[in-house]
C-alpha cells in the first residue's frame, strides 16, 4: 500500500500549484478497520479515502462529487479534525495543522466550520435558537458585552434570512429550509474564513435549495468565504463550485475547473455520472441516450488493485485491472486518472 | 383520449383526525384519471399531499385516524373508498401493484427475498404449486435483470444493496401483473447511476407489459423523463394537470413555473438561481383561499377568498389558478 501512496504523491504534484491556495489536503487516507481477528487486531480495512490530494484557493468553493460511499463525506471529517488521517497532511493558510494537540488547534476550530446535510439531527432541541447561534461567539470570547452578543446574534439571523424575533424559539418550532438557515448562521458566527458543507442542501426540496444556495453565494462574495461543497447532485454543485473533484471510492478519478470538467466529462465515471443525472427541461426531440452502468460500487473494504472503477467501465482492458492509472493532463486545469488520456 | 380510464379519482379529501378537536386536511378536492398503459407522474414538494393521495388508492391509512369525506376512486366498475377490506385486499398487490420509497424498510428482514416473493403470489392464487411459484419468481427476478437470480431468492434482504433491493421490489409488484403500478418516490434514495438502471427497467417493463404507472417524485428531472402526464400539487391541492411536454414548457400555475425556474439548469447557467419566497406552508395553518397566495407572485383578492375552480385552457389541460391567462401571457 506505502507503495502505491508514494507513487501517487509524485505524480500528483505535478500538478499541484505551488502557492495560491488556502487550504490544501496532501495524500489524505482514512482506513477503518472492517475486521479483526480475535485479539482484535484488523484483519482487513475500509479504505474511506486513498491518497486524495487538493487544494483550494482563498476565496473559491471546492465541489465534491461522488456516489454514496466514495468517501467525500470522510475527506470533509478529515479537514474538521472529525477523523485523524490514517496518513497525508492538511495545510491551512500555509501552516500544516494534521495531528496537532487540542490547544494548538483550537485558532483553526473558529476559522474552519461545518455545516451538516440533516438540519433536524444538528440542531440541540433543547437549546433557543439565538443561544445556538451565538453559542461559538462566547465559546471563542468574540463578543465582550451583553448587548454586543446579542446585536452580533441578531445580525446573523438578519443575514441569514432569519427574524431576530424568533431568537427564543426552538428548533422544532421552524422549517427544514429555516433549520438549514439556523445552521448555516451559527457556522458564520465564528467569523470563519472556510466552511465544510457536507450535503448542506441536499434535504431541502427544490424550491427551498435555491433560497439556501443564494444565501450562501451571497456570504461567500461578501466575506470572500472558502468552501468544500459536498454532494451527490451535480446540477447544484454547477450552480455553486468553481472546481471539482469527482471521487471514486475513495480516490479522485477527476479534477478541475467547473467549466472544463462539465464541458470535457474526460473519466468515464464522470460521463456516467453526468449522463444519469436527470435533466431539466428536458432534451427537445425525445429521450437522450443514457451510459447505463453495469452492476453496483464495490465495497471499499480491501478494493482490486489497478483502476478501481475497471469492473463497471464499458473501456476497462486488462492492464486496467493490473495497474493502477496514474493522473494525465487533458487540457488547462483539467486533470484525469484513466488510462485513456495517454 | 377517449379512452375509458382504469382509474379514475373524483373530489378526492383525506382527512386525518389527531385529536377530538383537530383534523387535519391533508388532501382537497383532487381528481384525476390514469388511462391503460399510461405513465401519470405527480409533482411536488414535501408535505404537499402527493403521497398520502397514492396511499388512498389503496386505502393504506389508519382506518380509525383517517376520514375520506368526500370523493370516489372508481377502478374497474368499484369505488376503492368504499370497497369492504376483503374485496380491497384482493386487489392490493394484485390488479394494483406499489413501489415505495426505501426498499430497505419495505422487506421483511426475516425472509429470503425469495419467500417473501413467493408469499406474495400464494397470497392472491392459493392453489399454485411452490414449484410454479418458484419458477415464476425465478423468471420475474430475470426480467429485472438482476444478475444471478437463484442466488439473490436464496438471500436476506440485508444482504443487498439498495439498488438491487428496489429491483426485488419492482419484481414483487409485477409479479401478479397489475394493471397499475404506484410509485412513491423509487429512486429517491438510490444513487444516480443505480437510479437511472432502475428507470431505465420501469420504462422497459412498462413498455412490455402495458401495466399504467403513477410516478409520485419530488425531482423534475426525474418526471420529466418517466412520465406522459404530469399533476402538480401544492399544500394538499392540485395545481395543474396536462401532458409532460405542456406542462413544462408552458406552465400555467405560478407555483409550478417558480418550481421550473428553481431548478438548478445546467445549460442555462446564470449566476443567482431564481426562487420562490418563503417556504411551503404546514397542514397546521394553511393559507385561506389558495395555498400559494403567500408566496405567489400573481396573488389577487380573489385568491386570498377562495380556491379557484378548475379551468381548462386546452385539450387535456386543466389549471387551478385565477390568474392563469395572465401566468400564461407572461411567457
Amino acid at each position: 500500500m506505502d507503495e502505491r501512496a508514494n507513487s501517487f504523491f509524485q505524480d500528483d504534484n505535478v500538478y499541484l500549484r505551488s502557492n495560491d491556495y488556502f487550504l490544501r489536503a496532501d495524500g489524505l487516507t482514512m482506513h477503518f478497520p472492517a475486521k479483526t481477528d480475535r485479539f482484535g487486531r484488523p484483519v482487513s480495512w475500509i479504505h474511506a479515502a486513498d491518497g486524495v490530494s487538493f487544494q483550494v484557493p482563498k476565496g473559491k468553493t471546492m465541489g465534491v462529487v461522488g456516489e454514496s460511499g466514495c468517501g467525500k463525506s470522510t475527506v470533509g471529517k478529515m479537514l474538521m479534525n472529525l477523523y485523524r488521517p490514517t496518513s497525508g497532511r492538511i495545510y491551512y493558510d500555509g501552516r500544516d495543522i494534521t495531528g496537532l494537540s487540542a490547544r494548538e488547534r483550537r485558532p483553526y476550530q473558529q476559522k474552519m466550520q461545518l455545516v451538516w446535510q440533516d438540519p433536524y439531527s444538528s440542531l440541540d432541541p433543547r437549546m433557543h435558537v439565538g443561544d445556538i447561534i451565538g453559542e461559538g461567539l462566547r465559546n471563542f470570547g468574540l463578543t465582550s458585552t451583553r448587548e454586543e452578543y446579542r446585536e452580533r446574534v441578531f445580525e446573523l439571523m438578519r443575514k441569514c434570512g432569519l427574524f431576530p424575533e424568533e431568537a427564543n424559539k426552538f428548533p422544532h418550532q421552524f422549517s427544514g429550509g429555516q433549520r438549514q438557515r439556523i445552521c448555516i448562521a451559527r457556522a458564520l458566527a465564528t467569523n470563519p474564513e472556510f466552511i465544510v458543507l457536507d450535503e448542506a442542501v441536499s434535504a431541502l426540496d427544490v424550491s427551498i435549495q435555491a433560497q439556501i444556495v443564494n444565501l450562501l453565494k451571497d456570504r461567500q462574495q461578501e466575506s470572500s468565504l472558502t468552501y468544500l461543497f459536498i454532494s451527490h447532485d451535480l446540477n447544484i454543485v454547477r450552480y455553486i463550485s468553481d472546481e471539482v473533484i469527482v471521487m471514486y471510492l475513495g480516490q479522485i478519478v477527476e479534477r478541475g475547473t467547473m467549466e472544463t470538467v462539465f464541458q470535457t466529462r474526460a473519466h468515464p465515471y464522470t460521463q456516467a455520472l453526468f449522463s444519469a443525472t436527470p435533466v431539466f427541461p428536458p432534451v427537445p426531440g425525445g429521450k437522450k441516450e443514457r451510459i447505463l452502468l453495469e452492476g453496483d460500487v464495490l465495497s471499499p473494504v480491501d478494493p482490486p488493485v489497478g483502476c478501481r472503477f475497471a469492473g463497471r467501465c464499458p473501456y476497462a482492458t486488462e492492464q486496467c485491472r493490473k495497474e493502477e492509472p496514474l493522473w494525465s493532463r487533458v487540457e488547462e486545469n483539467h486533470y484525469v486518472k484513466c488510462r485513456l488520456y495517454p | 383520449m377517449e379512452r375509458s380510464p382504469l382509474l379514475q379519482v373524483e373530489d378526492l379529501s383525506v382527512d386525518f383526525r389527531i385529536d377530538r378537536k383537530t383534523t387535519l386536511h391533508a388532501v382537497q378536492d383532487v381528481s384525476f384519471s390514469v388511462y391503460p398503459g399510461e405513465t401519470l407522474g405527480i409533482l411536488g414538494e414535501s408535505g404537499c399531499g402527493k403521497s398520502v393521495t397514492c396511499m388512498s388508492i389503496l386505502r393504506l391509512h389508519s382506518e380509525r385516524a383517517t376520514r375520506y369525506p368526500r370523493g370516489k376512486i372508481l377502478f374497474e366498475g368499484g369505488d376503492l373508498l368504499t370497497m369492504p377490506e376483503k374485496e380491497l385486499r384482493e386487489i392490493r398487490g394484485g390488479k394494483i401493484g406499489m413501489i415505495f420509497q426505501e426498499p430497505m424498510t419495505s422487506l421483511n428482514p426475516l425472509f429470503t427475498v425469495g419467500e417473501q416473493l413467493m408469499e406474495m403470489l400464494r397470497v392472491h392464487s392459493e392453489r399454485i404449486e411452490k414449484r410454479d411459484a418458484y419458477e415464476r419468481c425465478l423468471e420475474a427476478v430475470r426480467k429485472v435483470r438482476i444478475p444471478n437470480p437463484e442466488r439473490i431468492l436464496a438471500s436476506y434482504p440485508f444482504t443487498l444493496s439498495g439498488g438491487m433491493l428496489q429491483r426485488v421490489m419492482i419484481a414483487m409488484a409485477m409479479l401478479n401483473r397489475p394493471r397499475l403500478l404506484i410509485c412513491d418516490e423509487p429512486t429517491t434514495a438510490l444513487d444516480v447511476t443505480i437510479q437511472a438502471q432502475v428507470l431505465d427497467l420501469m420504462n422497459r417493463l412498462k413498455e412490455e407489459s402495458g401495466t399504467a404507472i403513477i410516478f409520485v417524485t419530488h425531482d423534475l428531472g426525474v418526471i420529466s423523463e418517466m412520465s406522459d402526464r404530469v399533476m402538480v400539487m401544492y399544500g394538499g391541492r392540485k395545481c395543474e394537470e396536462g401532458k409532460a411536454e405542456e406542462v413544462f414548457t408552458a406552465p400555467a400555475h405560478p407555483y409550478t413555473r417558480g418550481l421550473i425556474a428553481s431548478y438548478p439548469n445546467p445549460e442555462h447557467f446564470q449566476q443567482r438561481l431564481p426562487m420562490i419566497p418563503g417556504s411551503v406552508p404546514s397542514l397546521w395553518d394553511l393559507p385561506a383561499g389558495c395555498p400559494f397566495n403567500n408566496r405567489c407572485p400573481y396573488a389577487s383578492a380573489a385568491c386570498l377568498e377562495r380556491f379557484p375552480a378548475a379551468e381548462r385552457p386546452s385539450e387535456g389541460r386543466e389549471v387551478l389558478c385565477h390568474e392563469w391567462k395572465k401566468v400564461m401571457s407572461d411567457g
